[in-house]
Order: structure tokens, then sequence, then C-alpha cells
């Protein structure tokens, strides 16, 4: 067990100082979430109210659609560099390679949302620190969740012709729950859950975590087979 | 009796059923005293989802059966499921958007169930999709298979998620309640459907049997 | 409010997609017992097992 963690460390840390030496998908991904709020903005148009309430579901959808276009990344060095193929040779190693792939995305996501947050607080004009520890938590599980399911499709979809359609194709059904969940806590904490309803979200939220990264990690070792 | 010939027959007394079924609902059952006429809707409504339902369950128990046993055949009766679930769902979605439109007054309401059915729908076709990229037999089977159980696995999250959903901001409106002599149409409805979707599921197996033959240029070995 | 035109529309769909694609499966069974036959240079051979 304790081998599974140090491979999946291994790779965590690979992928991550790729990303940091470089910091250019960081930098892209989180200019494209502002990109999308902005454009949300524009779209609905300046009535602070109207913002406000309908900031959770904004914030979620930009992340959702940055976290998307950035999965494709996940696999792709890999794959250019056929380091798949090494990777793959290595018997329990499949498992490490989904968590480790799984904890990088997590990571700079996270990354994203630490800037995404407090640009929306000042678009929607939100004050968001009173509830900060809390909206900290949900992204960490929305966060967590997607990228259970996004990283197992992108590994699904690497070798896919259309990859970059069949991804989120695969990936958006999936997360309906998720974002439900994650849109309906942060709005009810932002707006001040007039109906007690965060907690149900909440649990919600978990529920599908651990649904889904039980049955995405069990089944992962398949995806990857040759 | 051939298989070829038992295939056929059923498909008859399916065909038969279905029209029986129909007849009933239409013409001999009486009208809803509440909702009128368009009520009779149901009756092929309910048992169009549950086709679909069942059928996506035997998505989920061939595709497990398949990354067992990795026998094609799994895989192409897992794919016929998918297929004719599809169908059967996009016709839950039509008929409940027919039943809707007259009762509610609009043609969406975001009913849970629908919904449910209308995500289902899109899972399902996203399947279809990943197969018709997909060029290596073994390949397909194994992403299809691993796409027919994370499906399943969602099912429920998605229907208790949106569910919970809805019911923050309106009761849900069901078309549930029925008195005995409306049950009885509906379950008659429920064996013609089923039947007629046992036929299909023979005959759809029987062609991509013959296609994944025609696919490898060789005779299949089972 | 009960226009029959629903109700028309709603078993007449389903009777139409359910007859279509049976017919479908039995159109493209046919085209396939074609080709497999021209394939294997048979005369048309049922391929049920």
């Amino acid at each position: 067990m304790s081998d599974l963690w140090r491979r999946t460390w291994a790779i965590l840390w690979k992928d991550l100082l790729i990303e940091l030496r470089t910091k250019q998908a960081l930098n892209a991904m989180v200019f494209f979430a502002g990109l999308v709020l902005l454009l949300f903005s524009f779209a609905i148009g300046p009535n602070p109210d109207l913002l406000r309430e309908l900031a959770g579901g904004l914030l979620w959808v930009a992340i959702v659609f940055t976290g998307t276009v950035s999965l494709g990344r996940s696999f792709q060095s890999e794959e250019l560099a056929g380091g798949l193929q090494l990777m793959r040779l290595y018997p329990g190693e499949r498992r490490a390679i989904f968590l480790g792939k799984l904890l990088a995305n997590l990571v700079l996501l996270l990354a994203v949302e630490a800037v995404l947050f407090p640009v929306a607080g000042v678009l929607f004009q939100i004050n968001m620190w009173p509830n900060a520890w809390g909206l900290a938590g949900i992204a960490v599980l929305g966060s967590f969740g997607f990228s259970t399911v996004g990283t197992f499709y992108a590994a699904l979809t690497v070798h896919l012709r259309a990859r970059e359609l069949m991804l989120p194709l695969l990936v958006f059904p999936a997360l309906i729950p998720l974002l439900l969940a994650a849109v309906n806590a942060t709005g009810g904490l932002i707006l001040g859950d007039a109906m007690g309803q965060v907690s149900g979200w909440l649990r919600l939220l978990v529920a599908y975590d651990v649904i889904l990264f039980v049955v995405c990690v069990w089944i992962f070792p398949i995806v990857l087979e040759e | 009796m051939s298989g070829a010939v038992r295939g056929r027959a059923l498909g008859w007394v399916a065909f038969a059923a279905l029209l029986v079924g129909s007849a009933v609902a239409l013409f001999v059952v009486p009208a809803d005293a509440a909702q009128g006429e368009v009520q009779r809707i149901l009756y092929i409504h309910v048992p169009s989802a549950w086709v679909a339902m069942l059928s996506f369950f035997v998505v989920f128990l061939m595709s497990a059966l398949y990354l067992v046993q990795r026998r094609l055949r799994w895989d192409l009766i897992a794919a016929s499921a998918v297929e004719i679930g599809v169908l059967f769902t996009g016709l839950t979605l039509a008929l409940g958007m027919l039943w809707g439109k007259p009762t509610w007054g609009v043609w969406w309401i975001w009913d849970p169930r629908l919904t449910t059915t209308a995500i289902l729908f899109v899972i399902y076709v996203g399947y279809l999709l990943v197969r018709s990229v997909s060029e290596d037999p073994d390949q397909r089977a194994r992403w299809s298979a691993v796409i027919g159980i994370v499906a399943f696995v969602q099912v429920p999250v998605v229907y208790l998620s949106v569910f919970w959903w809805r019911s923050i901001h309106q009761p849900p409106s069901s078309p549930r309640s029925m008195a005995s002599e409306f049950f009885l149409v509906l379950m008659l409805n429920f064996a013609a459907f089923t039947l007629f979707y046992v036929y299909l599921m023979m005959r759809r197996y029987r062609l991509a049997k013959m296609e994944l033959e025609l696919e490898l240029q060789e005779p299949s070995r089972e | 409010m009960n226009n029959p035109l629903y109700l028309v529309a709603g078993f007449g769909l389903t009777w139409g997609a359910l007859v279509w694609y049976a017919w479908r499966i039995s159109r493209r069974t046919s085209a396939t017992v074609a080709d497999l036959a021209r394939h294997r240079g048979d005369s048309g051979s049922d391929i049920t097992p």
C-alpha cells in the first residue's frame, strides 16, 4: 500500500514540477477562467443582484470549463514522449498513475480557484471572506470530484479520434450531480443559506466524491490496458 | 423450431401484444377524470421508461461480464442494449413532453424523472459515439465496458441530486397514482413492451454478430 | 385543453419509431448477409447459429 503511495507521489511530483517550471498551463488556466467569468457577466448584464444570485453557478461553470480544457494536457505529455508505454509496464503502477495525475490536476485547479473566487467576489460585488473556510471546503470537494471523473475520462479518450470533443462529451453529463451540489452549496453560503440547504448539498457532494472515486480507481487499470 | 423461426414468431407475438396494448389504452379503458384523454399517453410512456432502464441494466451486466471473461459476445449484447436503450429513452422523453404540454401548459418543467431521463440520454449517446470512433474491436469493447459500468453507477447519483434540486423549488408533479383498472392496462403494456424489447435485442444482437464477422472478414469463433 | 393531436402524435410516434427501428435492423441484416456472402464466395447462406 505504501508502495502505491510512493509511486503516486512520484508521478504527482513529476507532473507538478513540469507545470511549476514553466507555469505555462497554470497562467493560461487562470486567464481562461477569468475570461469565462467575464463573458458570463457580459452575457447576463450589469445587474448586480442578478449576478450575485447566479455567482455560484457562474463560478462553477467557469471552473468546469477551465478544468476540462486543461485535462486534455494531462496525459498528452506522456503520450508524446512515449512515456505512457513505459509507465504501463510496471504492475500495480496503473492506479498510481491515476492517483498521481488526479492529484496533480486537483492542485492546479485549486490554484486557479484561489484566484478565481476573489475575482468573482470583485466582479459580482460579493464579500467572500466571512465564508472563506466554507467556500474553500466546497472548492476542495468539488474540485476533487471533478479531477476524479476528468482524469478518468481523459485517460480513456487519449487514444480516441476526435478526442477534444469526446472528453467534454463524456465528462459533462457525469459532472451534473457534482455541479448541482457545488453550485447550490456555494450559492447557499454566499447568499446566506435561508433554508439550511448547504449541509445537505455538502453531503451529496461527499457521497458523489466517494462513489465516483472508488469506482474510477477500481476500474482504471483496464483503461490503460493495451 | 430453428432460431430464426423462433425469432420471427416472437416478433409477431410481440407486435400483436403491442397492438392490443395500444388498442386497450386508446379505446377500451375510460379516460382519466382529472387529466382527460391525454392521460392515455402514460400507458406507453411509463413502459417505455421501464424498458430503457432495463436495457441500461443489461448494459451494466454485460459490461461487467465482458471485463471478466473478455468474450466479444458480451460486448455485442451490451452495444445492442445501449442502442435500444437510447431509442426507448428518446421515446420516453418525447412522450413525456407530449403528455406534459397539455397537462402543464409547457413542453418542459424540469420534472426530476424527466430531467434524469434527459441526462441518461446524453450519457448513453456518449457511449455510442465513443464506439463509433473506435476502430479496434477489442479496444472498443474494453472502453465501452468501462463506460457502461461507470454510466450505470451514475444513474442513482444523478437521480438523487436532480430530485433534491427540484424538491427545493417545487413539489414533484407525479403522474403516478392510478386506480386498479388503469393499473391493469399499464401492466398489459409493460408486458407488450418487454416482449418487443426482447425481440429487438435478439435481432440487434444477431446483426451485431454479423457486422463484427464482416469487420473481421473471417468467421468468428466463439 | 385536451387536443387529440397530442394523443395521436404520442401513439403515432411510438409506433413509427418501433416499426422503423425493427425495419432498420432487418434491412441492415440483409445487407450484411449479402456482404458476407460476397466475401466468402458462398451464395447467401444464412449465418444464424
